[in-house]
C-alpha cells in the first residue's frame, strides 16, 4: 500500500489557471473521492497524478518520493477512464495482458494472472471477445481488470461510471467499493456525482473552480459544509440557500423571521437548510408554487419572498398550487453562510 | 423516383468512362497485327489473337526480370511510404514538441511543388551522391516520408482517435514508439490499405522517375519496357495494348481484392477533419 501527497499543485493552460494550490495527503489504502462540477479541474488533477500532464507548480509525492519528473509508466499507477479506453483491436485477454507484457512478465505468469483477474471480475466467458462486442458494464469491468492486474501502487478512476445507466451504475459502485476493500490499494476516484462521492469514499475532497473547497468524511462534509458551494453541491436534492438580512437578531426574508446568532444586525447572510429538515406545523406558512411526486417522496416548491424553498415530505403528499404550507426552521439544522464570501459563519461570541 | 433514375444514369456513364478505355485496350490487343485500330470488336468472336500476348512479352525482353524489378521497387516503396507517413502522421497528431504546427505547415507546403520543379535539383543531388542508375532515387523519397498528403491523412486519422487510448497506453507502459506500433498502427488499417494501394498504383505505373534515373537495361521497369513499343515508323499497337494489359492486370486484381478496406479508408479520409 502506498501513500500519495499533493503539495501546492497548480496548473495553468496559457493564462487560464485551472488548478490553484492543491494540497492533500492520501493515506496508504485510503479511498479518496474528488468531486466537483464539470470543469472544476478534477480530471486535470488526476492526469497530473498519473503523469499524463505536468503540473505548473507543486510536487506529487508517492511513498515519500517526488515523482514530478517520472514517466507515467514508471510511476506504477493504473487508471480507469470514463470511456474505458480499451484497445479495440485486441481481445479482452490481450487487453488484460497488455500492461504485463510491456513490463516483461513471462508468458505463463501473464496467462495465470489474466485468468485470476477474469475470475475476480466475472470476465472468464468474455476473454476471447473484442471490446466492440461488449456491453458498457462489461467494458467497464475489463477496464478495471486492466488496472488491477498490475497490482499498482495507486488506482486512479476518472468518472468510470458516468457512461452507464442508473441501475448498472449502482451495481458497479458497490463492486468497485468491494474491490477496494479486498485489494486495499490506495485509490483516487473522480466523479461529478455526489451520490458516488457519498457512498464510495472514505474521504471526499470537494473541488470548485480549481480549488479545494472542503476535505472530510462524507457525512462530515454533508452535515457541516464549509461553504455555500459545498452545501449546494453535496446532497440530493440540494440544500436550500436563502439570502436575507439580519435585523434585531433575526434573519428576515418574506414573512419568515428566524433567530440568527451568526451575524450582527444589518448583515446579509445566507440561510441553509436541507429540504427534508424543514419542519412542519408552523409558526410560518408558505405558499406552494408547485409540487413534484417522485413516488416515495414529494417535493414541494414554496415561495419565500422572491426566492424558492424546497420542502420534501415522505410519501404521497400532493398539494395543489396556492396551498398554504405550515413550516418551521429548527435551529439545530440551520447553516449560516456569509452572503459575500459564501464561507460558513460561526455564532458571534458574546 | 426521377432523381434516382438520373443518379443511376450518372453512375452508369461514369462507370463507362472508366470501362470503355479498358475494353478498347483488350479489344485492340486481340486483333491481328495492323488491324487493331480499324477492326470491330465483333471480329473477335471468330478471330481473337491471344498469341499477341505471348508476342508482346517476347518483345519486352526479359519479362521476369522486368516484373521482378518493378515488384521490388513497389514493395520497398509501399513499405517505406506506409511506415514513414504513418509515423510522421502519428508524431504530428499525438506528440507534443516545439515547432510542431510550423513543421506540419512546412510539410503541407511541399504539396504545392510539382515533381517537375524538384526533378533537376533532386537529380543533381542523387548524382552527387553517386546514386544515379540505382534504385535509391526511386525508393528513398518515399521511404523518407515524401508524400505529404499521406502524412496529412494519417495525422487526421490519428487525431480522430480518443486521446484516452494514448493515455492508457502510456500508463500501461508504452513508450511513444510502442504506442504508435502496438496501439495506433493496428487501428489505422483502413488508412494503411488506402495508402498502400495509392502507393502501389503510383510506383507500379511510374514512368517518369525510372526514365530519369535508370540507365542499365537490366534495371529497367515494366513501364520503361512498355515505352519501347512506341517506335517512330512502326508501332505494333496490338502488341503494345497486350503488354499494357499484362502490366495493368495486377493493379485491377489488387484493387478488387482490397476494395472493401480501400473504400472504408477513403470514407474515413473524407470524413475526418
Amino acid at each position: 500500500m502506498s501513500s500519495l501527497s499533493l503539495r501546492g499543485i497548480s496548473k495553468r493552460f496559457g493564462e487560464h489557471e485551472v488548478l490553484t494550490d492543491i494540497s492533500i495527503d492520501v493515506a496508504a489504502g485510503e479511498f479518496l473521492v474528488l468531486v466537483g462540477p464539470s470543469g472544476c479541474g478534477k480530471s486535470t488533477l488526476l492526469r497530473i497524478i498519473a503523469g499524463l500532464i505536468p503540473a505548473s507548480a507543486g510536487d506529487i509525492v508517492l511513498d515519500g518520493e517526488r515523482v514530478n519528473d517520472v514517466e507515467p509508466r514508471a510511476r506504477d499507477v493504473a487508471m480507469v477512464f470514463q470511456n474505458y479506453a480499451l484497445y479495440p483491436h485486441m481481445t479482452v485477454r490481450r487487453n488484460l495482458a497488455f500492461p504485463l507484457k510491456l513490463s516483461g512478465v513471462d508468458r505463463a505468469a501473464v496467462a495465470r494472472r489474466v485468468q485470476e483477474t477474469a475470475e475476480v471480475l466475472g470476465l472468464t466467458g468474455l476473454l476471447d471477445r473484442r471490446p466492440g462486442t461488449l456491453s458498457g458494464g462489461q467494458m467497464q469491468r475489463v477496464a478495471v481488470g486492466r488496472a488491477i492486474i498490475r497490482n499498482p501502487r495507486v488506482f486512479l478512476f476518472d468518472e468510470p461510471l458516468s457512461n452507464l445507466d442508473a441501475k448498472l451504475r449502482a451495481e458497479m459502485r458497490g463492486e468497485i467499493a468491494r474491490l477496494h476493500t479486498r485489494l486495499g490499494i490506495t485509490t483516487v476516484y473522480v466523479t461529478h456525482d455526489q451520490a458516488e462521492a457519498m457512498t464510495m469514499g472514505s474521504r471526499i475532497c470537494v473541488l470548485d473552480d480549481g480549488a479545494i473547497q472542503q476535505v472530510g468524511a462524507p457525512i462530515e462534509v454533508f452535515s457541516r459544509p464549509a461553504n455555500a458551494f459545498v452545501a449546494s453541491f453535496i446532497g440530493s436534492p440540494a440544500m436550500n440557500l436563502l439570502r436575507g438580512r439580519v435585523e434585531a437578531g433575526r434573519f428576515r426574508i418574506g414573512t419568515i423571521a428566524v433567530p440568527c446568532d451568526a451575524a450582527p444586525d444589518g448583515h446579509e447572510v445566507v440561510l441553509g437548510i436541507r429540504p427534508h429538515e424543514v419542519g412542519g406545523g408552523g409558526p410560518f406558512t408558505l405558499e406552494v408554487v408547485y409540487s413534484e411526486e417522485l413516488g416515495s417522496q414529494t417535493h414541494l416548491h414554496c415561495a419565500v419572498g422572491d426566492q424558492t424553498l424546497l420542502v420534501t415530505r415522505e410519501g404521497h403528499v400532493p398539494l395543489p398550487r396556492g396551498t398554504r404550507l405550515p413550516v418551521s426552521f429548527p435551529s439545530d439544522v440551520l447553516h449560516w453562510f456569509d452572503a459575500r464570501s459564501g464561507e460558513r459563519r460561526r455564532p458571534i461570541s458574546g | 423516383m426521377g432523381a434516382r433514375i438520373w443518379h443511376r444514369l450518372l453512375l452508369v456513364l461514369t462507370g463507362l468512362s472508366f470501362a470503355v478505355p479498358l475494353l478498347f485496350m483488350v479489344s485492340v490487343s486481340l486483333h491481328p497485327e495492323g488491324k487493331g485500330l480499324g477492326g470491330s470488336a465483333a471480329d473477335l468472336v471468330h478471330d481473337a489473337r491471344f498469341e499477341n500476348y505471348a508476342a508482346a512479352l517476347r518483345q519486352m525482353g526479359n519479362f521476369p526480370r522486368l516484373f521482378a524489378n518493378t515488384v521490388l521497387l513497389t514493395v520497398l516503396s509501399i513499405a517505406g511510404q506506409v511506415f514513414t507517413c504513418s509515423l510522421a502522421g502519428f508524431a504530428f497528431a499525438r506528440l507534443r514538441f516545439r515547432g510542431r504546427e510550423a513543421l506540419f505547415l512546412l510539410v503541407l507546403a511541399t504539396m504545392m511543388l510539382p515533381d517537375q520543379v524538384t526533378a533537376i535539383p533532386r537529380y543533381l543531388l542523387f548524382r552527387v551522391l553517386g546514386l544515379v542508375d540505382t534504385y535509391y532515387p526511386l525508393v528513398l523519397p518515399t521511404v523518407l516520408g515524401g508524400a505529404p498528403f499521406f502524412i496529412f491523412l494519417f495525422r487526421q486519422y490519428f487525431l480522430a482517435l480518443p486521446k484516452e487510448l494514448d493515455e492508457a497506453a502510456r500508463i500501461d507502459g508504452c513508450s511513444p514508439f510502442q504506442s504508435y506500433w502496438r496501439v495506433f498502427l493496428p487501428l489505422a488499417r483502413p488508412m494503411l490499405v488506402t495508402v498502400a494501394i495509392f502507393t502501389f498504383l503510383a510506383t507500379w505505373n511510374d514512368f517518369w522517375a525510372p526514365l530519369i534515373y535508370i540507365l542499365s537495361p537490366e534495371k529497367r521497369t515494366l513501364t520503361l519496357a512498355l515505352a519501347e513499343f512506341n517506335r517512330t515508323y512502326n508501332t505494333a499497337v496490338e502488341h503494345m495494348m497486350a503488354a499494357s494489359g499484362v502490366i495493368l492486370f495486377p493493379c485491377v486484381v489488387i484493387y478488387f481484392l482490397a476494395q472493401k478496406v480501400f473504400m472504408r479508408g477513403v470514407q474515413v479520409a473524407a470524413s475526418k477533419h
